[in-house]
C-alpha cells in the first residue's frame, strides 16, 4: 500500500528509515500522553479544575487564595507526573535492550538481577540501617547495587564467546539469590522499618521531589537517550552473532555499553520509584504490536507506552480510593496485566 | 447597641482572630527549627495512634489524621476511635503513604510527623510547617511536652504529667525493690513472637523502675523470634498483647495451649497479662492506663516470685 511505503530522515551521518505508519504510532501516543498528562494533573484529592490547572502552568507563582492550589500542582503533581513518565521510559528502554540483546521476549529489567540488585541495597539502607545515608543520598544506593550486580552479571556472561542463554541463567540465579537476601530483610526485619519497605517495593512515587526529577532525567540523558541511537547495532544483534559479525559490529563492545545503559535506566528507575518488574516487560511489548522489530521506531516507541503505563498507573492509584495511596507498580500489574494477556493471545506469532 | 458598633465589634474580633492565627514563633527539637504558627487552626497529624491520640487528649482536635483503612470499609483511627469524638476529622490516608493532597485539600497551617515522616518533609512544608516530633528517640513524655507546648496546651500536660507522677510514686511506695520483680513484653504471632511493647507498656515498666530477665536485656527488640525462644524470656509477669482488628487472640490460640507454653512460670502462676493491643495509644493517657494496669496487677495483688522458686529448687536439690 502507498502509504506504509518506507520513508528515510536523515539527521547528519544518521539515517532512519521509517513507514508513515509507524510515525502515527508514535503521533497516537503522544497524544495519549498527552492527554494522561493532562488528566493526571486534574485529577487528584485536592480539587483543581482545567482553567486552574491551565492558569497555574504559566504562572511563576501563585498568591492569595490561589497559592495552595500553585503549590499542589507545582510541588505535588508536576513532579509526579514527570517521574512516571521518566521511571516508565527507563524500565521500557531498559526492557527493549535486554530483550534484544538475548533475543528472548521473556527478557526484563528484573530478569537479570539488576533490579534485585538495586532492592536489595535499597532495603539495606532502610531496614537494617536506617539514618545511615541521608534522605537526598537514598536513590544512589539502588544504583549502586544494580551496577555490581551488572558488573558480576556481566563478568560472568561475557566469559568466552556471549551467550544470551548464559547471560539470562545467570542473570536468574542472582535474582534468586537476591530477592532471598530482600526476603530475608523484610522477615527478620524492624516492623516499622519494613512497612515503609514494603511501601518502596510496591513502586510507589509518592515522595518524589524535584530532585528526583532531575536526578532522573541526567540519567535518562546518560543512558536513554544514547541507547536511542543504538537501533542499528540492536536490529542487526536481533539477526544473530554470525550476521553482526559479518556485518564489522564488535559483539562484546557493542554489549558491554548496551548493557551498561539498561542497568543504569533500570537502577535509576528503580532508586526513584522501587520494583516495577512488569513495566520492562510490557512496555516493550506494547510497542512491538505496533511497529514489530524495527529498533528505530520501536525504541522511541517503547519508551512512550512505558512513560504512559506508568503515569496512567500512577494516576489511578492515587485517586480512584484516594485518600488511600496504592503503589503504581501494583496499579500496573492488576491493570496492565489482563491487556497484556489479552494482547499476546491475539497474536499468531507465539503460535509456534 | 446599635448595628453598626455591634458590626464593628464583630469586625475587631475577627481580625483579632486571624492576627492571633497569624502570628508565628520558632519551635526547636532535635529534628530542627521550624517556624510555626502560636495558635495553629487546622492541625494535620501523620500518625493516629501516636500523636492524633495525644491532640485529642490536650483536648485539640486535629483537622486531619492518618489511619487504618482496608478497602470497602470506613477509616478508623487506632488508640483514638473509641476514647474520643472523631467526627469532623478528616481522613487523609495511611500513615506510611498519606494523601499529600487530602492534606493540602484542608490547608493546614501545621502538621505533625514521626521521624520517619523526614523523607516527606520537603513536599509537605509547601503546604504548610512541618513539625516531627521524638516519639521513638525521646519517649511519651518528651514528645507529649514538645506537641502541649506546639498547640498551646501545656497546662493540660502539666496535669497529665503529675498524674502519671504521683501512680508512679504510689506503686514505689506499695514495691520497695521494683527492679526484683521481671517482666516481659511481647507479642505473640502465629509462627514467632516478637519484644514489643506498645502504647507505653515499656516506658510504663521502665518508669515503674521494675526489671527484666537476663535473656531480655541482651535481645533485639521488633524483630522475629522463633517460637521455640520463649522459654528464655520467661519472667514473673508476662505480658503479651492482642489486636481485636486482627484477631490475633484467636489465630494465637493453639499456641497458648502447648506444652511449652504451659510450662512458663509467669503462665503457671497467673502472672501471664494479656492486653488490648489498641486500648491505649502512645500518648500521657496511654502511660497513665498502663501504669494503672500494671499497679493493680502487681503492686496490689499477691505475686510469686521465679527467682524464689529457683532457690527453692537448688535448695531441694
Amino acid at each position: 500500500m502507498k502509504w506504509a511505503a518506507p520513508a528515510a530522515l536523515r539527521l547528519g551521518e544518521f539515517s532512519l528509515r521509517f513507514r508513515p505508519l509507524d510515525l502515527g504510532w508514535i503521533l497516537l501516543t503522544t497524544l495519549g500522553l498527552f492527554a494522561a498528562v493532562l488528566a493526571a494533573a486534574t485529577l487528584g484529592s485536592f480539587p483543581l479544575g482545567w482553567q486552574q490547572v491551565w492558569a497555574g502552568l504559566w504562572q511563576p507563582s501563585g498568591s492569595g487564595e490561589g497559592a495552595m492550589a500553585h503549590q499542589v500542582l507545582w510541588q505535588l503533581r508536576m513532579p509526579r507526573i514527570l517521574a512516571a513518565m521518566l521511571v516508565g521510559a527507563c524500565l521500557s528502554l531498559a526492557g527493549v535492550i535486554l530483550q534484544s540483546l538475548t533475543r528472548n521476549a521473556l527478557a526484563a529489567p528484573g530478569l537479570i538481577g539488576v533490579e534485585a540488585g538495586g532492592s536489595v541495597t535499597m532495603l539495606m539502607s532502610l531496614v537494617l540501617f536506617p539514618g545511615l545515608v541521608p534522605v537526598y543520598l537514598l536513590p544512589l544506593t539502588a544504583l549502586a547495587g544494580g551496577l555490581v550486580v551488572a558488573v558480576f552479571i556481566l563478568m560472568l556472561a561475557l566469559r568466552g564467546d556471549f551467550s544470551p542463554l548464559r547471560l539470562i541463567l545467570v542473570g536468574i540465579g542472582t535474582t534468586a539469590m537476591l530477592q532471598a537476601v530482600s526476603e530475608l530483610l523484610l522477615t527478620y526485619g524492624d516492623i516499622d522499618r519494613v512497612e515503609s519497605a514494603l511501601m518502596w517495593l510496591g513502586g510507589s512515587l509518592h515522595k518524589v521531589t524535584w530532585t528526583e526529577v532531575q536526578v532522573l532525567a541526567l540519567w535518562f540523558l546518560l543512558a536513554g537517550v544514547p541507547a536511542m541511537f543504538a537501533f542499528r547495532q540492536l536490529n542487526l544483534l536481533q539477526l544473530g552473532p554470525a550476521v553482526a559479525s559479518s556485518r564489522g559490529l564488535s559483539q562484546r563492545r557493542t554489549l558491554a555499553v548496551l548493557l551498561l545503559a539498561s542497568v543504569m535506566l533500570t537502577s535509576s528507575a528503580v532508586a526513584t520509584a522501587g520494583t516495577m518488574v512488569f513495566v520492562g516487560l510490557i512496555g516493550p511489548h506494547l510497542a512491538r504490536q505496533c511497529c514489530g522489530d524495527r529498533h528505530g521506531i520501536l525504541l522511541p516507541l517503547a519508551a512512550l507506552s512505558g512513560a504512559l503505563l506508568v503515569l496512567i498507573g500512577d494516576t489511578l492509584g492515587r485517586w480512584v480510593f484516594a485518600p488511600l495511596q496504592l503503589p503504581a507498580g501494583l496499579v500496573v500489574a492488576i491493570v496492565g496485566a489482563p491487556y497484556f494477556i489479552f494482547l499476546i493471545a491475539r497474536r499468531r506469532e507465539f503460535a509456534n | 447597641m446599635s448595628w453598626s458598633k455591634t458590626l464593628l465589634l464583630l469586625l475587631v474580633m475577627a481580625f483579632g482572630v486571624v492576627a492571633q492565627a497569624a502570628e508565628t514563633r520558632v519551635f526547636k527539637n532535635r529534628f530542627g527549627e521550624v517556624k510555626v504558627p502560636k495558635n495553629p487552626r487546622c492541625v494535620v497529624s501523620l500518625h493516629d495512634f501516636s500523636l492524633t491520640v495525644q491532640l485529642m487528649e490536650l483536648g485539640v482536635k486535629p483537622c486531619g489524621s492518618t489511619g487504618r483503612k482496608k478497602l470497602m470499609s470506613e477509616p478508623l483511627f487506632r488508640g483514638v476511635e473509641h476514647r474520643f469524638d472523631v467526627s469532623g476529622i478528616q481522613y487523609v490516608g495511611g500513615h506510611k503513604s498519606p494523601d499529600l493532597e487530602a492534606i493540602a485539600a484542608l490547608k493546614p497551617d501545621l502538621i505533625l510527623g514521626l521521624s520517619y515522616h523526614r523523607e516527606l518533609k520537603p513536599i509537605l512544608s509547601a503546604i504548610a510547617p512541618v513539625v516531627i516530633l521524638p516519639v521513638q528517640e525521646e519517649g511519651i513524655k518528651k514528645y507529649a511536652g514538645q506537641l502541649a507546648d506546639l498547640v498551646g496546651r501545656r497546662g493540660s500536660y502539666q496535669d497529665q504529667l503529675k498524674q502519671y507522677r504521683w501512680m508512679l510514686e504510689e506503686f514505689r511506695r506499695l514495691v520497695p525493690n521494683p527492679d526484683s520483680i521481671t517482666v516481659t513484653t511481647l507479642e505473640i504471632y502465629e509462627d514467632n513472637f516478637q519484644l514489643i511493647g506498645r502504647g507505653g507498656i515499656d516506658e510504663a515498666i521502665r518508669d515503674l523502675g521494675l526489671g527484666h530477665p537476663k535473656a531480655y536485656k541482651k535481645a533485639r527488640f521488633h524483630v522475629p523470634y522463633s517460637l521455640e525462644r520463649v522459654g528464655d524470656f520467661d519472667a514473673d509477669f508476662i505480658i503479651d498483647t492482642y489486636e481485636p482488628l486482627l484477631n490475633t487472640r484467636q489465630q494465637t490460640a493453639s499456641f497458648r495451649e502447648s506444652a511449652q507454653w504451659r510450662q512458663l512460670f509467669a503462665v503457671r502462676h497467673g502472672q501471664f497479662l494479656y492486653f488490648n493491643r489498641s486500648r491505649y495509644g502512645e500518648s500521657m493517657g496511654g502511660l497513665l492506663g498502663t501504669a494503672s494496669l500494671l499497679f493493680s496487677h502487681i503492686a496490689e495483688r499477691d505475686r510469686v516470685s521465679r527467682a524464689e522458686e529457683i532457690r527453692a529448687k537448688a535448695k531441694t536439690n
